[in-house]
């Protein structure tokens, strides 16, 4: 499960990803598309031989049992074997499905923090659902149909052979023709199409999002129409684009299905010849076998029809891929559970330090931060409001880019976003971040191991236990994403819970007692100053005095 | 086909259907083309073979017959495929059209129904997942029953052996598609919701990677992720099983079926039927005749089975859009319109008057009566507990939620639904979350207004005091911010949205905790920010007790009971 993906997706990684579950499915789906040819096939020569016997008086001694038997076994492979692999190859889609999903995961965690917000949240969704439903289909959609007809053509091809040794040549033909050459030509007609279809999918996302996003202020001001109609340019634009594609999927079909009928026309010219009589068969050609031949290919007929649908779910893939691709990040960063333990140390200090965020320049203005803080040691930032505190702390915590040096007993410390560095802090940042989850999985965050007692004495701390006991489900009751049923200060409480859970050595403190009354504050104080968690290093931004200050520096900004 | 009683999805579905009527006429027609076509298709090419292999001849004519009505049921077939298509994308398109337009009317109140990014789904996916009903299974529908008749009637002058074979195993069939659909339709429909969970779960981890980083929970995350994808999994590997088994029983039954005609053919060719040894009661003409339509009578059958999907998905989707639609905007109720027709104006006519105002819903009080008034030009801070009323309050004013008891004075007259429009007009909002689109700083401020000239853009900015810190952005003004608005502080965005305010020269401002999520300080110099950018507009700001609205000329304490109003004397720097 914790097996790494490779950097990259490929249409060759998706073979590979859990190749016995799609070999099992492509055999049995073989196994069943060949039943259904040789049905049809079988069961013609068994009716013609039938009634050529019976008209040849020699219908006592024909053998019907073996045919018969045969047409039977077929029609219950068929049957089997359709069912069969429908089961395995959408086990095998879903299994893919997971891996997937799993890959975006590891790219998002392995993206360097300061990067992470490129992708906006409707941009990401896109590729989360439409981009990885048009991969994941890959497989069924277009290799396993593409397989079957390759296949059913090479059975044909052999009975064509047996019956005449003149009808090689246009099975072959038919072959190309269906299995390379309309696939190749209605590829190079869609595929910008498919481009366009999934650029501009994405494109409505993201305005369905970002628009929604502004809904008041935009009809407040009575000018929602003029987005919204924005919006349905978009989508009128799809469904061309959509007609577009729909129209050359069918034409496809109506080709194949044309060269289908060249193929049995050419069966029956070439198998013929004009006598005097009129037209007849050549005396080499057995009819039997004949009709076998003709009913196996409309048989195949059938078989071919799925490629042509095939053609547009491969340009979706390879869009879908090529768009999943661009999340993936060159160098992966060190992992959480094998980063190296950073050796403790004694002393942190800051040289010149300041925060800088990829997206905003204003960081040059920010103050260069110099401060030196040891073991048990505590530090306060204070300064008016933009002067950087937040950045700074942010920076430290490896939320975002810095300049400057950060020394750790001396030692240049150079990578702050990494788990090792993370590992050793806890930080509470400004945003407040509450999962979709209960109360109780939103606290263990901070410390998986953590009791009920453990969790009650800090929500205790914060003024919290009366909230969290009247809850109807207690510690297990859910909360809505993002907070959405919960005051501003009870999320931000919540947050402060799970960082005191984790007992870190290091504790960077943003803001920690905004909005908390002065009873939580002189607890949260006493915990942070008696223990039994005493942080080792201390870095707060407060604009409130409290009673940590006493013993701690105080940072002017 | 018998009535039954439908499921609200289902009326739904076939409501959308009747947009499309003539079309899927059309198409009807084109099926009877098509069965006519197979018949004639298997009529010739059964004279060819048995031609073939009894005299060694070809019949010319019998070809051309096949062979043209192959190709005739192609092209109908590409024709109506077509049709089929476009009449799937006139539904679908002019659906979502709708939808999006309800979202719009339901403004905040869309929320209670799922997140963006769940809407988003619903809007786009779930629409599209009607596509292969309208496409696919509405069509089939006539098919299927009408493909077999023709079929079996075609059957009855060659042999009634195979008439009674056909009849007596259709119903078999429906019924045990029927059987098995059912219990397919019910797990389809959990499976939706999974989906659409696991969707979300995954948004609410990537909201919060930061913090999953900062806590090194990330492993952990990702196994949860890992495990309700498995979960996921084996859900929809059990509905797909029902599903496929449904398809299964059909083929095995229509395989079964023409064994059984193959038998009787074989047999009867052979002259070893048990009843009438000796004779053969089928021409090898006949006998692949029947063969060749033995199949195709089944096709349609099996196919539906196949679509049989699509409709279970149609009907999952079209619940969750279902709700959407039916989540009632709120309208006026008529009633209370007559009882304040007639005000009389007084001579300082409050600008907004609240008469016997409050909202109950579901049992549940939402709002307890009020009965207050704003002047032109006051400013009004709205304090109390939380679950009193205020953010409904905020609700009602900007017109999303009609369905209050009592009336709305707007100068005297009532606030009618027509007129919200204009209301809408004259008020500038802003919420504890402002509300940002990916662009520039510029065009969010613009968002709505149009394009504004740079001296007013720069009046705007200045006097919420974001000069300073947007001259020092790179681009100034024209610096994108992010949805998140990265690299700006708090403080500095509620500032942006203070401009955004000035700019559209609202005058009258409601404003829903703009401080919470702010510390103390910022927020103590926003509110000063607000001070001097308000003054002179009519405002209505809630604030927590944390953040006291020292310039507001009144305070409006709201209780569960009701709304106790004090005055206060300003404290404003203007």
């Amino acid at each position: 499960m914790s097996q790494r993906k490779p950097q990259s997706l490929t249409f060759k990684s998706l073979l590979l990803e859990n190749p016995f579950g799609l070999l099992v499915a492509v055999l049995v789906g073989i196994i069943s598309s060949l039943a259904a040819v040789a049905l049809l096939g079988i069961s013609g020569w068994f009716l013609s031989a039938a009634g050529l016997a019976s008209a040849m008086g020699t219908a006592l001694v024909f053998n019907f049992f073996t045919p018969g038997a045969l047409v039977r076994l077929m029609a219950i492979l068929r049957t089997a074997g359709r069912y069969g692999e429908q089961v395995f190859s959408h086990d095998h889609l879903l299994g893919l499905l997971r891996s997937l999903r799993l890959w975006v995961w590891d790219q998002r965690i392995n993206t360097p923090q300061a990067k992470v917000n490129k992708q906006t949240k409707g941009d990401l969704l896109q590729r989360l659902v439409g981009d990885l439903d048009q991969i994941i289909k890959w497989p069924l959609a277009v290799i396993m149909p593409w397989v079957y007809g390759l296949v059913a053509c090479l059975g044909l091809f052999a009975l064509g052979a047996f019956v005449s040794p003149t009808l090689m040549l246009p099975i072959t033909l038919y072959s190309v023709v269906q299995l390379w050459m309309i696939p190749w030509l209605a590829n190079r007609a869609a595929l910008l199409s498919v481009y366009r279809m999934q650029a501009l999918s994405v494109h409505r996302r993201s305005r369905f999002m970002s628009v929604f996003s502004a809904l008041i202020t935009l009809t407040i001001r009575g000018h929602w129409q003029h987005y919204s109609e924005r919006l349905d340019n978009l989508d009128e634009r799809q469904r061309k684009l959509q007609a577009c594609l729909q129209r050359s999927t069918s034409k496809t079909k109506l080709i194949s299905q044309l060269m289908s009928f060249l193929l049995i026309g050419s069966f029956f010219i070439l198998c013929l010849e004009i006598t005097d009589q009129g037209i007849s068969i050549q005396a080499e050609v057995e009819a039997t076998w004949l009709v076998a031949l003709v009913l196996a290919a409309l048989g195949v007929n059938e078989l071919m029809q799925p490629i042509s649908n095939a053609v547009l779910a491969q340009g979706q893939s390879k869009v879908g891929l090529k768009r999943l691709n661009q999340l993936a990040i060159s160098a992966p960063l060190e992992r959480e559970d094998d980063a190296p333990r950073l050796a403790p140390f004694q002393n942190i200090t800051l040289r010149g330090f300041t925060g800088r965020y990829e997206t905003s320049p204003t960081s040059a203005h920010l103050p260069k931060v110099n401060i030196s803080i040891s073991c048990g040691g505590a530090m306060r930032l204070v300064g008016a409001s933009g002067s950087g505190k937040s950045t700074c702390l942010a920076a430290l915590a490896g939320d975002i880019n810095y300049d400057g040096e950060v020394l750790l007993d001396d030692q240049r410390f150079i990578q702050l976003d990494s788990p090792s560095w993370r590992s050793q802090l806890a930080f509470l940042s400004q945003q407040s971040v509450i999962f979709q989850q209960s109360l109780r999985a939103n606290l263990c965050l901070g410390n998986a191991a953590a009791s009920d007692t453990e969790l009650y004495k800090v929500l205790h701390t914060l003024g919290l236990k009366e909230w969290a006991e009247a809850l109807p489900n207690g510690l297990d009751t859910l909360l809505g994403a993002q907070g959405r049923d919960i005051s501003g200060g009870q999320a931000r409480r919540i947050c402060l819970a799970r960082v005191l859970l984790r007992s870190s050595p290091v504790l960077i403190l943003d803001e920690p007692f905004d909005g908390l009354d002065s009873s939580s504050i002189e607890r949260i104080c006493g915990a942070l100053l008696e223990g039994p968690y005493k942080p080792d290093f201390l870095i707060y931004a407060s604009h409130v005095d409290t009673a940590l200050d006493r013993c701690s520096h105080t940072v002017m900004l | 086909m018998r009535e039954r009683v439908k499921t609200p999805e289902q009326q739904f579905l076939s409501d959308l259907q009747q947009a499309e009527k003539k079309r899927f006429q059309t198409v009807k027609w084109l099926g009877v083309l098509i069965a006519l076509m197979i018949v004639a298709q298997a009529l010739g090419l059964a004279k060819v073979i048995s031609d073939l292999v009894l005299e060694g001849s070809f019949p010319l004519s019998a070809a051309l017959l096949a062979g043209g009505a192959f190709l005739l049921k192609v092209v109908v077939q590409f024709v109506r495929e077509q049709m089929c298509a476009s009449a799937s994308r006139n539904i679908r398109f002019s659906l979502r059209k709708r939808l999006i337009s309800h979202l719009t009317r339901l403004g905040p109140n869309r929320l209670k129904l799922d997140e963006d990014a769940g809407l988003s789904t619903r809007v786009y996916e779930q629409v599209d997942a009607l596509d292969d009903y309208y496409s696919r299974y509405v069509p089939q529908v006539f098919l299927v029953t009408f493909i077999p008749l023709t079929i079996m009637l075609a059957v009855l002058p060659v042999s009634w052996i195979a008439f009674f074979i056909f009849a007596f195993t259709a119903p078999l069939v429906v019924f045990f598609m029927i059987l098995v659909g059912h219990k397919a339709a019910s797990a389809n429909r959990k499976q939706f919701k999974v989906l659409s969970l696991l969707s979300n779960q995954f948004m609410d981890l990537n909201q919060g990677m930061a913090e999953l980083k900062r806590l090194g929970q990330t492993q952990s995350a990702r196994e949860r992720l890992s495990l309700t994808a498995s979960e996921y999994q084996k859900t929809t590997m059990g509905v797909l099983r029902l599903a496929f088994l449904s398809t299964g029983t059909l083929e095995l039954f229509s395989s079964v079926a023409i064994a059984m005609v193959a038998l009787y053919l074989g047999l009867g060719l052979l002259e070893q039927l048990p009843w009438q040894t000796g004779v053969s009661p089928v021409s090898l003409f006949a006998a692949f005749y029947l063969l060749l339509l033995a199949p195709e009578f089944y096709l349609p059958l099996r196919q539906l089975g196949n679509d049989y999907h699509a409709k279970q998905k149609a009907e999952a989707a079209a619940t969750d859009i279902q709700a959407i639609l039916d989540m009632a905007l709120s309208t006026f109720s008529e009633h209370e319109k007559e009882k304040f027709s007639e005000t009389t104006v007084h001579q300082s006519t409050p600008i907004i008057q609240f008469v016997d105002l409050h909202w109950q819903q579901d049992g549940r009080t939402r709002l307890a009566n009020i009965s207050v008034s704003i002047q032109q030009g006051e400013r009004v801070w709205l304090r109390g507990e939380s679950g009193a009323g205020k953010t409904s309050l905020m609700s009602i004013l900007l017109g999303f939620e009609q369905q209050y008891q009592g009336s709305i004075l707007i100068e005297g007259t009532l606030l009618y639904p027509e007129d919200i429009q204009a209301w809408r007009r004259r008020l500038a909002w802003i919420p504890q979350q402002p509300e940002w689109v990916q662009g520039t700083i510029r065009q969010n401020l613009e968002l709505g207004l149009g394009k504004c000239n740079d001296d007013d853009l720069r009046m705007a900015l200045m006097k919420a005091q974001c000069w300073d810190f947007v001259g020092q952005l790179r681009f100034g003004w024209d610096t994108p911010i992010s949805e998140a608005g990265t690299g700006l502080s708090g403080g500095q965005m509620q500032r942006l949205s203070i401009a955004r305010a000035l700019l559209s020269k609202a005058d009258i401002w409601l404003l829903d905790e703009p401080c919470s999520g702010l510390d103390l300080e910022t927020a103590e110099q926003v509110l000063n920010t607000l001070d001097e950018a308000s003054f002179g507009k009519t405002v209505l700001i809630i604030s927590h007790d944390t953040h006291p609205v020292v310039w507001a000329n009144q305070q409006w304490v709201m209780t569960k009971e009701g709304v106790h109003v004090a005055t206060q004397t300003p404290i404003s720097y203007v």
